[in-house]
């Protein structure tokens, strides 16, 4: 007994070890936001605290971050939108109706590799293909290309939760007289609203996140905030301060969806991972 | 109502054939039981018949219409399902309504009818519950009444009370017989239940590996099956194969010392036994007659086990013509189960005709004729 | 049930059940049910074929040219098989950049599986206290954009000013360049990496011992002598299936490394942290040799996907060597 009780307290101390070694490099990051340049050089833990780097940031003539934001929540929540509702319409079709097989295996098994390839062999030809038509740097390249980035992501997680529905429940519904898109609105969707929540998040974050294609395909209007944020680590001179606030800004939607979805995220993550 | 008619209805899964060509014929207001072992294929051909299983081949056909290529809500149909397949996020009415509302059916109609199911199946007060809200027993009343609204040709049912406890079966096997009896349609259900199938229809198709083994009323079914699968699968405890191959003794059946009366002369079985080919007998444990002393006709049987039913009492033990279970009448004589005992013994005979015998090879009953 | 007649339908209709969808309306409802079949599965694929069927071949056209770009015109000169026979010849960034992802890959994800699944085990059997603060610290790095992850370690590892050698100071050890010493760059990078990924590891490995049904690791205990025995008799065997898919899709996707590297070193000193993507996006972006840069692209794509086919073909192979031990 007394060894288990000690198991215990160790395993549970090992884990919040691991804890705090996520946590302080993070924290110590988003400190500096509130610093000044002074404070941050010198490494004062309790420095007096300044808003002065987000205004240097968000206002000041010299800075496009403000703009960065917009642009990275118009492309993400643009793109998230058409993939959730592409990837559910989809994702029902595959796992309920009996779709011809070279069909259903073609899809599933371009989605699974094209997943696994490395974006940045597929953001050249992208980039030759848009230029050639004069849409780099729109919206329109970014959207479309984040689009088929993550649809393969989006079509699984929507599988496994559209395979989770009862067979019974659908059959009850055909019996019922509804064809298959009836099916799909009045029973599929309603009852799949919660794995649409889930993929919804998980998309939207990972999104958010793309830096390969907004770095290649982006200009200075369509720059999105991870892109600023390389360009100021890039400057000979960093800003030390304006690019911990920068930071902090940039995972906004991150630590929002933990706080409110936490369930949904793990949901999702689980959901993505057994394949 | 409406009569239901399979012709060389055929399906299989890739290569593995589910269902070998079939045809049947179900008669309009008949409650018919689909019934069968696991994997027999009984739910696949209720699914068949319902349209939500594409077929390899052949027709189906009701009241002389070719449904084949129907959709499944285009057969006039209705299922209910094992799990009662409710919808989760609609209320109770709502669930019943659906497939009205699918079917664009004016918006009175479907209250009274929807009202005329819920005091038919005393779910009064349930009509704004989801179904998450409500017993087994409610959910299972819900599903019928997601079928009787819409007043179909055909109603279909898979398993519809395995999903209840054994009290609550009992009770609505005898309700369930009674609305089919006051609706008049036609029905298939689905069971692995004898019990069920034996007490609610009025035919029985009995199924083993997709072939049908026998179409029969309970009675035929119980006292004249057509095959030794048929014998083993209805009857419970299961019917008695003896190990001693019977015998002619003059005019007179007997497999070793236990005689085996018969009112006919069965010529089949002569023919079979006279030929030399392999023929085993078949006895249920309720048709034995058995004394605590020797008698005519009758085989020693050294009791192995005693179970005590309460009615009954069924006894267990092997003789010379191979392991006997005998089911034992209590009503006349209550101390006969403890009297006997584990090492005793008891004597039994079969009773006039109520034997089988069926051919060792091909499983046929020889003793019917 | 109380007595009542459903009964009042019109009589001699056979059935009057539902009056317009009657019988022998098939045709109508089958073309509808394939019309929403294309309506729902067409956006897909056209995005797949269009965004990245298309640009495979595109590669594979553009590997064969030599691109010259001049005031935003480019000249396509057909050179053939040459691209590849540069590549393969007097190339050296790239090969170092793949031998660098390679290691990076195998160091990375191994201390990852390591890490996750020994805390998975250690939260698993003793639990631990404040579950969804934890759950929350741990979904930090796997939801945070990366660029922010190199954002935050560059800050941490700088030279000058950063975090870890604040704390080194603390001790009197001298100030360590982590990202511009050619020798220790890409066992920072590697750090990095596993910090990231480690608390994905652990929350995978963690709901695959928790499927386990504890009935059995119960009966599991009733027969072990220690803890060890345990671990490595029962929780192993039974997990096998989620740790060797887990290993697989790690070092897939950590050949997917780009935006951490970006930030922390660019791929230097020298080729120290080059890695395959940065080659392809240097080549292709910075130097605009877009022809060369497609010919990376193509060998990159087709040798990940032999890869990918090879491991699932194992993997297969695998489980099928099971199944058939199984039955014997």
């Amino acid at each position: 007994m007394k060894s288990r009780s000690l198991g215990r307290a160790v395993s549970t101390l090992t884990i919040w070890l691991y804890a705090a070694i996520i946590l302080v490099p993070m924290v110590w990051v988003m400190t500096n936001a509130f610093k000044y340049k002074i404070d941050i050089i010198t490494g004062t833990v309790f420095a007096p605290i300044t808003w002065s780097n987000f205004e240097a940031l968000l206002f000041s003539r010299q800075s496009n971050f403000a703009s960065a934001l917009a642009n990275s929540a118009i492309v993400s929540g643009t793109a998230t939108i058409v993939i959730i509702i592409m990837a559910t319409m989809a994702a029902f079709t595959m796992t309920v109706m009996r779709v011809p097989n070279w069909v259903r295996w073609s899809i599933l098994g371009w989605a699974l590799l094209f997943n696994m390839l490395p974006t940045l062999t597929f953001v050249g030809s992208w980039y030759l293909m848009f230029a050639s038509a004069d849409l780099t740097g729109t919206y329109f390249a970014l959207i479309t290309t984040q689009i088929v980035n993550l649809l393969p992501i989006a079509l699984f997680l929507m599988m496994s939760f559209m395979a989770s529905l009862p067979p019974e429940l659908i059959q009850a519904a055909r019996m019922d007289g509804c064809a298959y898109d009836q099916v799909f609105w009045k029973i599929a969707f309603p009852l799949v609203r919660g794995g649409m929540i889930a993929t919804t998040a998980l998309v939207f974050i990972f999104s958010w996140s793309d830096f390969a294609i907004a770095l290649t395909l982006s200009n200075s209007d369509t720059m999105t905030a991870p892109v600023a944020i390389s360009t100021y680590a890039q400057e000979f001179e960093i800003r030390y301060g304006e690019m911990a606030a920068a930071t902090l800004l940039t995972i906004v939607p991150a630590i929002t969806l933990i706080l409110v979805g936490q369930k949904f995220i793990v949901r999702g993550l689980l959901a993505g991972a057994v394949k | 109502m409406a009569q239901v008619t399979l012709r060389d209805v055929r399906k299989s899964y890739g290569k593995t054939e589910v269902i070998p060509p079939l045809n049947l014929e179900i008669q309009s207001g008949e409650l018919i039981a689909l019934v069968g072992p696991s994997g027999s294929g009984k739910s696949t051909l209720l699914r068949v018949i319902a349209g939500l299983g594409d077929i390899n081949g052949g027709t189906i056909t009701v009241d002389g219409t070719d449904v084949t290529e129907n959709d499944p809500g285009e057969r006039d149909m209705a299922m209910v399902f094992q799990s009662y397949a409710l919808y989760p996020h609609m209320t109770v009415a709502e669930n019943m309504s659906f497939a009205l509302r699918m079917a664009k059916v004016d918006a009175a109609e479907i209250a009274r009818r929807v009202a005329e199911a819920v005091r038919i199946l005393a779910l009064e007060g349930l009509e704004d519950r989801k179904p998450g809200q409500l017993s087994g027993g409610q959910r299972q009343r819900v599903a019928m009444g997601r079928a009787i609204v819409r007043q179909p040709a055909v109603f279909l049912f898979d398993e519809p009370l395995s999903n209840l406890d054994a009290k609550l079966r009992a009770k609505t096997r005898l309700e369930l017989r009674q609305l089919h009896d006051r609706l008049g349609a036609t029905s298939i259900f689905v069971t692995h239940d004898q019990i069920e199938a034996m007490t609610m229809a009025d035919r029985i198709v009995l199924l083993d590996h997709g072939r049908i083994q026998q179409i029969g009323t309970p009675q035929d079914i119980y006292h004249r099956p057509l095959n030794r699968f048929v014998a083993g699968f209805i009857g419970s405890p299961e019917i008695n194969m003896l190990t001693q191959p019977p015998a002619l003794a003059g005019d007179a059946f007997a497999a070793g010392q236990l005689a085996l009366p018969a009112g006919a002369a069965r010529p089949k079985l002569r023919e079979a036994i006279q030929a030399g080919r392999s023929v085993e007998i078949g006895v249920r444990p309720e048709h034995f007659s058995v004394s605590e002393t020797p008698f005519d006709g009758a085989v020693p049987v050294d009791i192995v086990a005693v179970e005590f039913t309460g009615q009954d009492a069924f006894v267990t033990g092997g003789s010379e013509i191979g392991q006997l279970t005998i089911r034992i009448d209590l009503r006349s004589d209550p101390g006969l189960s403890d009297r006997l005992s584990k090492g005793g013994n008891l004597h039994a005979a079969v009773m006039a005709d109520h034997w089988h015998a069926f051919d060792s090879e091909s499983g046929d009953c020889l003793s019917n004729v | 049930m109380s007595a009542a007649s459903l009964h009042s339908r019109t009589a001699g209709k056979p059935s009057a059940g539902i009056p317009p969808t009657g019988r022998g309306g098939a045709p109508r409802k089958a073309r509808r049910n394939r019309r929403w079949m294309i309506f729902s599965l067409l956006p897909v694929v056209l995005f797949f074929v269009v965004l990245s069927v298309f640009p495979v071949f595109n590669l594979i056209g553009t590997s064969l040219y030599d691109v010259r770009w001049s005031g935003g015109d480019s000249t396509y000169h057909f050179i053939g098989l040459e691209n590849y026979r540069q590549l393969f010849s007097t190339e050296v960034i790239y090969w170092a950049g793949l031998r660098n992802t390679l290691i990076f890959a195998v160091c990375a994800v191994t201390a990852q599986m390591i890490l996750g699944f020994s805390m998975a085990l250690a939260v698993k059997r003793a639990g631990a206290m404040g579950r969804t603060l934890l759950t929350g610290i741990f979904l930090l790095p796997i939801v945070v954009p990366p660029i922010v992850i190199g954002s935050v370690w560059r800050l941490v590892l700088g030279r000058e000013f950063g975090l870890a050698n604040g704390f080194l100071g603390l001790f009197g050890i001298p100030p360590v360049d982590w990202l511009g010493n050619p020798d220790i760059a890409l066992a920072s990078v590697i750090f990095v990496d596993v910090w990231h990924w480690t608390p994905f590891v652990f929350i995978l490995m963690l709901a695959g011992l928790e499927a386990i049904d504890e009935e059995v690791l119960e009966a599991a205990r009733m027969d072990v002598r220690s803890s060890w025995q345990e671990i490595r008799h029962v929780i192993v065997p039974m997990m096998l299936p989620t740790i060797v898919i887990t290993l697989m899709f790690r070092i897939i996707l950590s050949f997917k490394v780009f935006d951490e590297v970006y930030l922390l070193t660019s791929g230097g000193p020298g080729t120290a942290t080059e890695v395959v993507n940065f080659s392809i996006y240097r080549v292709f972006f910075n130097q605009d040799r877009v022809g060369y840069g497609s010919a990376m692209a193509v060998i990159t794509l087709f040798g990940m996907t032999l890869a990918i086919i090879v491991g699932r073909g194992l993997l297969v192979r695998k489980r099928k060597n099971d199944e058939r031990k199984l039955e014997q």
